[in-house]
């Protein structure tokens, strides 16, 4: 179990200085578009482009925060990585042997080259009530991938899963219960055991917590910081809550309509954010704290574009307060601004953005 | 900040509203109390399953078996027909009798949390709408169509005569919500209870909704019950907060104050729980254990069991009543009694905190 007080640890060690680390994962220009039919023969007439170019690294051991409103494609982009869906375009180069070790482009796989590739990368899902089989025990649940992948059965299976239930701080006796016999946050540590049981490198965590009561929420975050540091995970953790990425994240990429638009460390991004979407995006959080303990709210006029008929130029221009003649016909590319900062603006270097107040 | 007797809108007293499940009595609201003054903001927080819905819904009477409000007064004050101000008590009218309709919806009116869910899927939204204002408005049917598409220009709403022609399913979450809005403020309400108006949509269209209503608020001088989980938004929101926790109230007061100073240390833990973009922490401050299940009887104050000052032998065993603080604060906490300095008079000082 996490400590309940913190510990006088410092944050993960920087990204880079890290002897051990290394690009686990590249995604290199990631598209998945998915067609739109009508008529009598179901006849495409036009795609949604859910993920439309992305580009990232994912280092060993850090965690990598994925932003954006609902339909921006960040989820897609997580189950891409999974390979629950083919891309379009693009390539995902996953290193799961370390730096010398062999390189697979999952994008390319196919199901059955896939198989042992897809030991080291697994998923936990947002909601701990559908994602658990009501007719399954915890014992099955949890030892599933391990027999699935012939590793162990029998009593070294329930060895291994009573290992797992005492590391995300359930009791082992609960191994012959039924999910609906746990709250949340307990089914949320069922969800996080079975991710782990099959010791994955990269863990892709689709909104984990955004089910979950305040209380419960930090259990979970903690827990999933306490585990990372115990097993050398990484993670891709994919929210729509700033705080909670801001608290998780070692960098943070922000999406916008199948794009990124900006991709930096935390502290930075939310120190000084360089894309107006960004800007907009952090005031609009709600501080809980004494009123006015926050800069002027940035409200967005209209709604995210439609990402089968998005706007020309900058996705964002139509909702964007410094939108100028240019960004209506440029598509501004995500470009390198500074030291391991990224954004997608034609106009990154003059704007003067608001960042979260930090103090 | 107190909202004096005589200018409260709603006032809630010893609130009982029990849930009878074959597994035991749920007592999803129990003895709470509260008062809404006219023209202000009620921002009720807590966790699933603390009894903040349920409290809204018994205000409404909308409360469906199993579930009974068995005791309690809810003293709302309307005007006459004379125009004088008359307190009545919501729980003594028939709850589908003419009066209780004529309140709900008219002058009490709700949002809920999850926009598409509560409109009709097989009515025109401007039908929806125009239903409301001829059920409580003495207007012709083309003169409710016109207040239906005013309230939808007001709610912000793009192309508003052809908007009421739409089904809920060809728009997005963040217009269905304005339509609710539009819906519940067409009758211009006196107190409008919203249910987590906000939590289904994203950020930013959480703060064009936000906006607005407070906007709206202003404009008709009307009263907010706002009910969420979302510590932020009620900082922003409200005039006066209260937190519950298994059916009671155990803090209340004014909105700046509980965030500047948290008095109950389940509001102190809430408050510490949440990661915040201001701050850098390595570790979340997390609450022991879970929120006990409805059916449990626990003896004493029901946060005790996770309680980290929690005195053993007085607040396991002592039920702690509303203890009024300076600034109007009201607690139940036993830590702001004579028990606390008589068991151990140190913690009573560390729960004050920073």
């Amino acid at each position: 179990m996490p400590p309940r007080k913190a510990p006088n640890s410092q944050r993960n060690p920087a990204i880079n200085s890290n002897a051990d680390s290394y690009p686990l994962l590249e995604v290199n220009g990631l598209k998945k578009h998915f067609p739109i039919s009508a008529g009598l023969f179901s006849k495409v007439v036009s795609h949604i482009k859910a993920v439309d170019g992305v580009d990232f690294t994912l280092q060993k051991g850090e965690t990598l925060g994925l932003v954006g409103e609902s339909g921006c494609g960040k989820t897609t982009v997580g189950r891409l990585i999974m390979r629950l869906y083919a891309p379009t375009a693009g390539d995902i180069n996953f290193r799961p042997h370390g730096e010398e070790g062999a390189q697979y482009d999952l994008a390319t796989l196919d199901n059955k080259a896939l198989r042992p590739v897809r030991t080291h990368l697994q998923m936990i899902f947002q909601d701990p009530y559908t994602s658990l089989n009501p007719r399954k025990t915890i014992l099955d649940i949890i030892g599933e991938p391990l027999r699935l992948n012939g590793m162990s059965r029998g009593s070294e299976l329930e060895d291994r899963v009573v290992e797992m239930l005492r590391l995300v701080g359930l009791r082992p006796e609960y191994i012959t219960r039924y999910p609906h016999a746990f709250s949340g946050g307990q089914r949320q540590r069922i969800g996080i055991a079975r991710a782990l049981i099959l010791n994955p490198t990269l863990v892709i965590a689709d909104e984990p917590v955004s089910a979950l009561d305040v209380s419960v929420q930090a259990q979970i975050l903690n827990l999933l910081k306490f585990l990372q540091r115990e097993l050398d995970l990484t993670y891709l953790f994919i929210a729509h809550d700033l705080g909670v990425v801001k608290h998780i994240s070692d960098r943070v990429a922000v999406m916008y309509v199948g794009k990124l638009v900006e991709l930096a460390e935390a502290d930075d991004l939310y120190r000084k954010p360089l894309h107006p979407y960004t800007e907009a995006l952090l005031s609009a959080v709600h501080v809980a704290g004494p009123a006015h303990s926050q800069s002027e709210r940035i409200v967005l006029e209209g709604e995210v574009a439609d990402p089968s008929n998005p706007p020309s130029g900058c996705y964002f221009h139509p909702r964007c307060r410094y939108a100028q003649e240019r960004c209506q016909q440029e598509t501004p590319e995500l470009r390198s601004a500074a030291e391991n900062r990224y954004v997608a603006c034609h106009f990154a270097d003059e704007l003067d953005l608001a960042g979260a107040g930090t103090t | 900040m107190t909202v004096q007797p005589n200018d409260s809108l709603l006032e809630v007293k010893d609130l009982q509203t029990h849930f009878f499940m074959a597994e035991g009595v749920a007592k999803a609201v129990d003895s709470t109390t509260f008062s809404i003054g006219r023209g202000k903001v009620l921002g009720v927080v807590g966790e699933s399953g603390c009894g903040k819905s349920v409290t809204a819904r018994s205000i409404m009477r909308m409360v469906r078996p199993p579930g009974h409000t068995v005791d309690g007064e809810i003293l709302y004050s309307r005007a006459d027909e004379t125009g004088q101000t008359t307190s009545v008590d919501l729980l003594q009218l028939p709850a589908t009798g003419a009066e209780m309709r004529s309140i709900r919806g008219g002058e009490i009116s709700m949002i809920f949390q999850e926009p598409r869910a509560s409109l009709s899927p097989v009515h025109r939204v401007g039908d929806q709408i125009t239903e409301n204002i001829l059920l409580h408005q003495p207007v012709t049917p083309s003169e409710a169509e016109l207040i239906a598409i005013d309230m939808l220009q007001q709610v912000h709403i793009p192309l508003a005569e052809q908007r009421m022609g739409a089904f809920a399913h060809q728009l997005s979450g963040g217009m269905c919500q304005r339509v609710m809005i539009a819906m519940a403020l067409s009758c211009h309400p006196n107190l409008l209870i919203a249910d987590e108006p906000t939590t289904a949509l994203d950020v930013t269209t959480e703060a064009q909704i936000l906006e607005l209503m407070q906007g709206l608020q202003a404009e008709l001088d009307m009263a907010i019950m706002f009910i969420t989980h979302d510590l932020g938004v009620v900082a922003d929101m409200a005039d006066e907060v209260a937190v519950m926790y298994l059916g009671k109230i155990v803090e209340r007061g004014a909105a700046a104050d509980i965030f500047r100073d948290p008095k109950h240390p389940y509001t102190i833990a809430l408050l510490e729980s949440l990661p915040r973009m201001d701050q850098k922490r390595d570790w979340l401050q997390t609450i022991r254990g879970v929120v006990p299940d409805p059916y449990s009887t626990l003896n004493g104050c029901p946060f005790h069991p996770r309680c980290a000052d929690s005195m053993p032998g007085v607040c396991d065993e002592i039920v702690p009543q509303p203890i009024s603080l300076e600034d109007g604060r009201e607690v139940r906490c036993l830590l702001y009694t004579e028990h606390a300095t008589q068991e151990s008079p140190q913690l009573a000082e560390e729960s004050s905190h920073q």
